[in-house]
């Protein structure tokens, strides 16, 4: 499949960037480039730790000794490579109005894959949409899976509606998700509540999660839908007879995400919401490194 | 504003209409949503029934071509004092048919007029007139420029005279008051004299050589049982001799044939004698060249199976009806008789009664006028060699008889033979026509001794044109008939097109010979032809053309500029203006499927 979009100039710029981690718990694996404040076995030197029984003499930081007449000795930062989960939500709010959120939502994925798999992270892209397997493609590694991930990625289809948290509960579970990062990229057109319990039961996995909220610019402005007469849920199919103002629409809309984001930013949640008018370079290379996702 | 048709107002009833279905159509569209999620606290509230319309720019475009639509059809009109009235009189007569510079001058005309109405203000009223027949194109001043220059497409020539005077007064008339400004376009020559500032003349054409039939007559068979005549009369206006032929047709079958150089100016006779037994509609045709008008160039006629009308001759003096007895039995074919008229048909009736007895057929008339005391008088005749009743005279005769001396009374008609003597010109024979018959007055005493041969030829030559018919339809007169079954009958004119004719009474009578050629009226089986001739020496005079046009009137103070007010018509503008809404509304509707 062609990605057109996925440009030279635009993955220079990718490669220019790096995933922000604010902290590395269990569940990394070794051997990768991201250097952590943890007693390693490679050549950064991190800090002085006291010297307890067992510990390797050869470490033991001899000139400090001869200063402070206590034992001290040096530890090095270990090397690791996070696991990067992006789950792309593939119910079907993500194709209305129109399937390009949908494509959109692949193309982000693509591009902070990238940069992951820039950073000697592993990628992994999830599809959330109901099914008895989960629906996920396999690790990437490096930088040369670009194409691989991108074809992958883009051959990612809309599924049925599923309840976020069950998905997340269920994909936490069954592919043993543990520390690393999630890149969320869903519309948010979930009940908040549900939300939630998705976002932690991501938490309590250890997983540093990340959220972006993408919608076209007709779902942040419901204004035009009061010209309709009856409401239809692409979902559920439910219907509901309109009669309240535009105004009263948008300000319905707004409250949605404006819960979605507090949550987000009580849990310390980087989040960012992205619209379809919005050029996407734009959107990776000032957006997302301004909202903490990258750096 | 005013509206020519206030009913189309009644349109507007249709916007609530409009209302009802755009509120019926935003209740029933259905817009799909990623979810009803963000609405939920919405939902949990009643559902109430949506009371206010909600509206796009499609529904005012729609509402305003709705409004548009209804004003369009009530077609309004903006009225304005600042007009000004122009009278514009369009030469349709026959000669502006004459070709010129590879056209018609009746095309450059046009074109000259069309010209005109393009540098025409908005509010400037424009009345436009022809002079053959004399008539306005439009039924009203108007400044609709559209309207003008359709009315000037459609204007025909006519096979008919103008008077460019009469149709200005005709025009100043329909106005109620003079134009601001008038505009003449003729193939005649501007006057001498400017008439006014405000007279605009355009003169389109030059003067060219032209050959017509300027009269036709028939005669039938006289004396004896020969061929019938044809009479007509030739006139070649230009300033040279020109050799012309003419040629008699009966369903393209030529009956005779006549050539001779004709002299400038000079009315030349062309006598065509045609077969034995020829009867109906006869067609002539003159070929010249050059020749600038085709209209004057043919000419129909209808030659009677019967020729000669009895005579009757009403005299109280036996020397009178004795002499003219004598004369009369030399043409044995001729039915004469000396009692009184007791028949019912037309006949000719020969008297020396200055005021003879009033009859009720119609009848044709030859007076004698002898002297008083009648002598022989030898006199010097000069004959009028282009009238029948100077055929076979040479226009030069030494003749004596007993002439009458005394002076005729004016308006008698005109003078075929006149006689010098003692330096006096003294009318012998007057020849004159009154509603369709024939008169001529000799004053001579027919039983003077010794008859001279110019005597009797001339009495014979006027008995002949006596029984002879000029009455050949010009365009422009009507024609009566008489014997139709009460209905309808139809009236295939010359151009091909055919009008239905009422004919109720029994009687049937057409106005509309503009058109010289043949007319058939058709009424189940019975079919008749009348023949209309274009027969107008004015017309065809393209060399030097008479002028038609006279001083007029002076104007009076309030000119039309005042009195009239100038309505511009909206109608058309207003459609324009939905056109281009229509294609705006079906822009934005693409768009917004394209959108969908």
């Amino acid at each position: 499949m062609p990605t057109t979009w996925l440009t030279p100039q635009l993955i220079n710029r990718l490669e220019a960037l790096q995933l922000s981690i604010k902290w590395v718990r269990a569940g990394h694996q070794l051997g990768g480039r991201f250097a952590i404040n943890r007693r390693g076995s490679s050549v950064e030197f991190a800090d002085h730790a006291p010297y307890s029984a067992g510990d390797d003499i050869r470490a033991i930081d001899w000139n400090l000794y001869a200063r402070l007449d206590r034992l001290f000795i040096k530890t090095y930062k270990e090397e690791i490579a996070l696991s990067v989960e992006i789950l792309i939500d593939a119910t079907p709010s993500m194709g209305s109005p129109t399937k390009a959120k949908f494509e959109r939502a692949a193309q982000i994925a693509v591009s902070l894959g990238y940069v992951g798999l820039g950073d000697g992270h592993h990628v992994r892209a999830h599809w959330i949409r109901p099914g008895p397997r989960l629906v996920r493609s396999a690790w990437f590694h490096q930088r040369r899976d670009l194409p691989r991930m991108a074809d992958v990625i883009s051959e990612g289809h809309l599924g049925g509606p599923i309840g976020l948290a069950e998905w997340t509960r269920r994909a936490a579970l069954a592919t043993r998700m543990h520390g690393g990062q999630a890149l969320l990229l869903t519309d948010g057109m979930v009940r908040p509540a549900d939300f939630f319990r998705a976002l932690h039961a991501l938490m309590v996995r250890n997983i540093e999660v990340k959220v972006i909220q993408i919608l076209a610019p007709q779902e942040l402005h419901p204004a035009a839908f009061a010209h309709a007469g009856m409401l239809i849920d692409v979902e559920s199919g439910a219907s509901h007879q309109l009669a309240y103002p535009p105004a009263e629409l948008e300000r319905a809309v707004a409250q949605h995400n404006e819960q979605l984001a507090r949550f987000c930013k009580r849990s310390g949640i980087p989040f960012a919401q992205h619209r379809l008018d919005e050029p996407l370079e734009t959107f990776i290379t000032k957006t997302l490194p301004a909202r903490g996702f990258l750096e | 504003m005013s509206f020519l048709n206030p009913w189309g107002l009644l349109w507007l009833g249709s916007v609530p209409v409009l209302l009802w279905l755009w509120r019926m159509t935003s209740t029933r569209r259905r817009q799909p949503v990623s979810s009803l999620i963000p609405f939920e606290h919405l939902l949990q509230r009643q559902a109430k029934r949506r009371t206010r319309l909600i509206v796009n720019a499609l529904f005012w475009l729609q509402l305003l071509a709705l409004c548009g639509i209804s004003f369009a059809v009530a077609q309004p009109l903006v009225s304005t004092h600042r007009s000004t009235v122009t009278l514009a009189v369009l030469d349709t007569s026959a000669s502006m048919q004459a070709a010129d510079r590879g056209s018609t001058r009746f095309a450059h005309a046009k074109q000259r007029l069309l010209h005109e109405l393009s540098r025409k203000g908005a509010f400037e009223q424009w009345l436009l007139m022809t002079t053959a027949p004399v008539a306005p194109l439009t039924p009203e001043p108007t400044n609709d420029a559209l309207t003008l220059r359709r009315a000037v497409d459609g204007a025909r020539t006519a096979d008919l005279g103008g008077n460019l005077a009469a149709t200005v007064r005709m025009g100043r008339a329909l106005l109620r008051a003079a134009p601001t400004k008038t505009l003449i376009i003729t193939d005649e020559a501007a006057p001498a004299q400017e008439p006014s500032p405000a007279l605009t003349w355009r003169t389109v054409g030059r003067p060219r050589p032209n050959v017509a039939l300027v009269g036709l007559e028939t005669q039938g068979p006289f004396c004896e049982r020969a061929q019938a005549r044809v009479i007509a009369t030739i006139r070649n206006f230009s300033d040279a001799e020109m050799r012309v032929t003419v040629r008699a047709r009966q369903q393209a079958k030529v009956l005779a044939e006549e050539s001779a150089v004709v002299a400038p100016k000079v009315p030349w006779p062309c006598s065509l004698t045609l077969p034995a037994q020829t009867e109906g509609i006869v067609e002539l045709s003159l070929t010249a060249k050059p020749d600038a008008l085709e209209a004057d160039d043919r000419a129909w006629i209808t030659v009677q199976p019967v020729a000669n009308l009895p005579i009757i001759i009403d005299s109280s003096q036996p020397a009178f009806t004795q002499a003219v007895s004598t004369w009369l039995s030399a043409c044995p074919s001729l039915a004469w008789s000396a009692q009184a008229p007791g028949i019912a048909g037309p006949y000719v009736l020969i008297t020396d009664r200055a005021a003879p007895q009033p009859h009720d057929a119609p009848v044709s008339l030859m007076t004698f006028l002898p002297p008083s005391a009648p002598r022989p008088v030898v006199s010097r005749w000069i004959v009028a060699t282009d009238h029948p009743i100077g055929s076979y005279v040479a226009p030069l005769e030494t003749v004596a008889a007993a002439v009458n001396l005394s002076e005729p009374e004016p308006g008698a008609g005109t003078s075929v033979v006149d006689a010098l003597i003692d330096g006096r010109r003294i009318p012998v024979v007057i020849a004159g026509e009154q509603e369709g018959w024939r008169h001529v007055l000799i004053r001579l005493d027919p039983a003077f001794d010794v008859p001279s041969t110019p005597v009797v030829l001339t009495f014979f030559n006027s008995l002949r044109w006596l029984m002879g018919s000029s009455k050949t339809l010009t365009t422009g007169e009507p024609f009566t008939l008489h014997g139709f079954a009460p209905g309808e009958a139809a009236v295939r004119r010359p151009d091909g097109s055919i009008h239905p004719v009422d004919a109720q009474t029994g009687s049937l009578r057409y106005e509309r010979t503009d058109r010289a050629g043949t007319y058939q009226i058709t009424q189940s089986n019975q079919q008749r032809t009348v023949a209309v001739n274009f027969l107008d020496p004015l017309e065809s005079n393209l060399l030097t053309p008479a002028s038609t046009w006279a001083a007029l009137p002076s104007a009076p103070a309030t000119t039309a500029q005042g009195s009239s007010r100038a309505r511009l018509p909206l109608g058309r503008l207003m459609m324009g203006a939905l056109l281009l809404l229509l294609l705006i509304e079906w822009w934005l509707y693409s768009a917004k499927g394209r959108q969908r």
